[in-house]
């Protein structure tokens, strides 16, 4: 990520010395990647939610042991991770194999992910939004209305196409955000 | 679109359900396969870009509750502005995590680096760390053993103890799972999260919040625990005793009677096998006995069993999947072997694979799962040799040990058994590196220091009969409280980027920039010890490893820090 490194830590020494109101400009500045992160992981829209508040907070309180120097996103990612880690074994206890089956994916794949979200810039993710509405129609339409859940089954109907042709479409149109997002001045 | 990755989507999405063979195959390949893995990850990456970017005004409950409602719905800024107001502020941390230790042995370290430097050549390191940081270690005599661990996870800002850890008087804030906790004084408790604990003592505990159940034996008479507004004294039976996030607290006599009291006071009163009392501010009233709602000893060992056999499974799918990589050379995974078998399976077959081990010594014993072979070693003589043709550009090298004690200056892990070349009297005239043969390559020695240090040592020549070694170490993170626990050590030699990184449970803990050289050689390894020189042994020198090693990874390329990662997540005890 390419956050300003002294801004980060000029605000971080403020709210070590009781100024709580400069912790603003770390959510402000981390909030889409937290978010983008958990969402990546969950399911529930709402979930995503409550767990990036509890990231920020838990970061809050724990904000006197971040080393400066060290990568704060990925300070917050390891935050995140545990977040997503104990939401994930709450749930294995009293839901299905499939539940349980998606845990062991996000085991195997955590790493990766976070890997991943190192290399993506936050401009990068602020010119998401523009990207997508530089998509062709079906794509967008795809893009904005989401695979989760029923969604998928939902837009093949509605588009009188197959789900299979639907993740297709997402598939090609992530490709496309991907190189649409590294083009500065989009 | 590859079809597996459609469907692992799909059922990551929520949009499928899977057969029990089909998830298993999508694991599989999740794990082997890296590109696949690749792939899917930048599709839920994208996805959840997407739909947090997309809902960029997203609902937050509880601020809405602590604004008195919100038209829109505040962003994410507001309503942790509004949650954190009702928190105190946070103050630099000062407390002891053993992995903040880092930075302190670092510096630590970097000055023995400078100091030996001076003193000796021979035991220059190549490069210093690159990733260094500052921090005091701090060390307290424990009062306690955190014998089991079931299911758990720490809160945030807690160390990630493992199980067998000797704990320190300090505070435990569990935030999900149970562990059960011996002190020296007999008291055995079992703390179920989210619970905060403190440990006064080996025979005092304070409970804030939180649900524990203590075994008391004879040898634990005396013991206390208190909460907010209660003290429970041992009378040699068992009790559980809660503490509400709201301040509730109870007290169930479990086994035999309790001895209760309200803190600060010294009136006490008794309460019988099977009853219970709760205290509220009007004193202590009775409640009904409910002895499930307390974690019980049977359940937590049944859960963790259950646990273990759970993560035994998806290590071994791991592991099967490692062998199919064409770059890995040597692959213990100390599985299906009897007790008696003196002979050490590598598990990769074919070109370029490396030989069985030959076992010396080291006698079989349980690895970090209950049904997971290891290999024990007890110091002196006792090692497994083995051999592995040809020299390597770049290595990997990866071990889950346990190290049960550092008793001397070095402790071998794994080296080349390279007799000719250590001998100062074969070697009296010799200025050239034993690396003139480029088939032959240079010998290493992977190692532990008798003060935590992970090392790997490449041989650079031979001056005036004596060897000199290019040392590259990581800090000294083997302290004491990691001993006895699984630990999985690696060293990646990336050739390419003139780079040799270590790594301890998935993280990398030291980097060093290495120049360009003749290959590597393991043509003859020892594992757990290295032969002696005959002057070596006139003074007493002995490698030999006290501990178990239950797998060993010796692979022909630099293993990605995500793999390293993700390898170390699957095989964790």
């Amino acid at each position: 990520m390419d956050h300003d490194a002294d801004a980060l830590h000029a605000a971080i020494d403020e709210v070590l010395a009781g100024h709580r109101d400069a912790f603003r400009h770390i959510v402000r500045e981390y909030g889409l990647s937290v978010r983008g992160f958990i969402a990546s992981q969950l399911y529930h829209l709402d979930d995503v939610d409550d767990l990036a508040q509890d990231v920020f907070l838990a970061a809050f309180e724990s904000l006197g042991s971040f080393r400066k120097g060290d990568e704060f996103g990925a300070w917050l990612r390891g935050i995140a991770r545990n977040k997503v880690k104990m939401y994930f074994r709450t749930r294995m206890r009293r839901e299905n194999a499939m539940e349980r089956f998606r845990s062991e994916v996000g085991d195997v794949v955590v790493a990766d992910l976070e890997q991943a979200s190192e290399a993506v810039e936050e401009q990068q993710l602020a010119r998401l939004l523009s990207c997508i509405s530089k998509l062709p129609d079906k794509m967008r339409r795809i893009v904005q209305g989401g695979l989760e859940g029923q969604k998928a089954q939902a837009l093949a109907e509605a588009m009188e196409s197959s789900v299979a042709v639907i993740y297709v479409t997402n598939h090609r149109a992530h490709k496309l955000l991907r190189e649409c997002m590294a083009r500065k001045g989009v | 679109m590859d079809p597996d990755l459609q469907d692992l989507v799909a059922a990551w999405m929520r949009n499928t359900d899977l057969s029990a063979s089909r998830r298993d195959e999508l694991l599989a390949r999740l794990r082997s396969d890296n590109g696949f893995r690749r792939e899917f990850v930048e599709e839920i990456q994208m996805h959840g870009y997407v739909r947090a970017a997309q809902s960029s005004e997203p609902r937050w409950p509880l601020l809405e509750e602590a604004m008195g409602g919100h038209e829109d719905g505040p962003g994410l800024e507001d309503s942790v502005m509004a949650r954190l107001a009702q928190m105190p502020t946070p103050t630099r941390r000062r407390t002891w995590n053993p992995w903040w230790a880092v930075g302190g042995f670092a510096a630590v370290a970097l000055a023995v680096f400078v100091g030996l430097g001076q003193l000796n050549d021979s035991t220059k390191p190549g490069s210093q760390p690159t990733r260094l940081a500052s921090g005091t270690a701090i060390q307290s005599p424990a009062v306690a053993v955190l014998s089991h661990v079931v299911e758990a996870a720490w809160a945030d800002g807690e160390p990630e103890r493992q199980e067998g850890a000797e704990l320190p008087a300090g505070w435990l804030r569990l935030a999900l799972g149970t562990v059960q906790i011996d002190l020296f004084s007999g008291a055995r408790l079992f703390v179920e999260g989210p619970a905060q604990i403190e440990l006064r003592s080996s025979s005092e505990a304070f409970l804030l919040t939180g649900k524990v159940a203590c075994e008391l034996g004879e040898q634990a008479r005396g013991f206390r625990l208190l909460t907010p507004g209660l003290t429970v004294v041992n009378q040699g039976n068992s009790f559980g005793v809660k503490v509400s996030e709201t301040g509730e607290q109870e007290v169930h006599a479990l086994e035999g009677k309790v001895t209760i009291g309200r803190t600060g006071e010294s009136d006490t009163s008794q309460i019988l096998a099977k009853q219970a009392r709760r205290l509220d501010d009007t004193g202590f009233s009775e409640t009904p006995f409910r002895p499930e709602d307390f974690p019980a000893f049977e359940r937590v060992r049944e859960r963790g069993q259950a646990e273990a056999a759970r993560l035994l499974l998806a290590w071994r799918a791991a592991a099967d999947a490692l062998d199919s990589d064409p770059s890995v050379r040597v692959h213990f995974n100390f599985e299906e072997q009897l007790p008696l078998d003196a002979t050490l399976r590598n598990r990769v077959r074919g070109d370029g694979a490396g030989s069985d081990g030959q076992i010396i010594g080291a006698s079989w014993s349980q690895g970090r799962w209950t049904g997971k072979g290891a290999l024990e070693f007890r110091g002196r003589g006792q090692r497994v040799l083995m051999r592995l043709s040809g020299a390597h550009a770049s290595l990997t090298l990866l071990a889950w040990v346990r190290v049960d004690a550092l008793p001397q200056p070095v402790t071998a892990l794994l080296a080349t058994e390279e007799s000719q070349s250590r001998d100062p009297d074969e070697q009296k005239n010799t200025t050239s590196p034993p690396s003139s043969d480029p088939a032959s390559g240079r010998p290493l020695r992977w190692e532990l220091k008798s003060n935590g240090q992970l090392g790997f040592n490449i041989l650079r020549g031979i001056v005036s009969g004596k060897p000199q070694w290019g040392s590259h170490v990581a800090p000294p993170l083997l302290t004491t409280e990691r001993l006895g626990q699984w630990l999985c050590l690696a060293t990646v030699h990336d050739a390419a980027r003139g780079e040799l990184t270590h790594f301890i449970n998935g993280m990398s803990v030291a980097r060093h920039n290495l120049p360009p050289g003749p290959p590597l050689a393991l043509t003859h390894i020892s594992l757990g010890n290295l032969s002696v020189t005959d002057a070596e042994a006139r003074q007493g020198v002995n490698f030999g490893f006290f501990g178990a090693v239950d797998e060993l990874v010796v692979a022909a390329r630099p293993f990605s820090a995500a793999e390293l990662r993700r390898y170390y997540e699957v095989g964790r005890p």
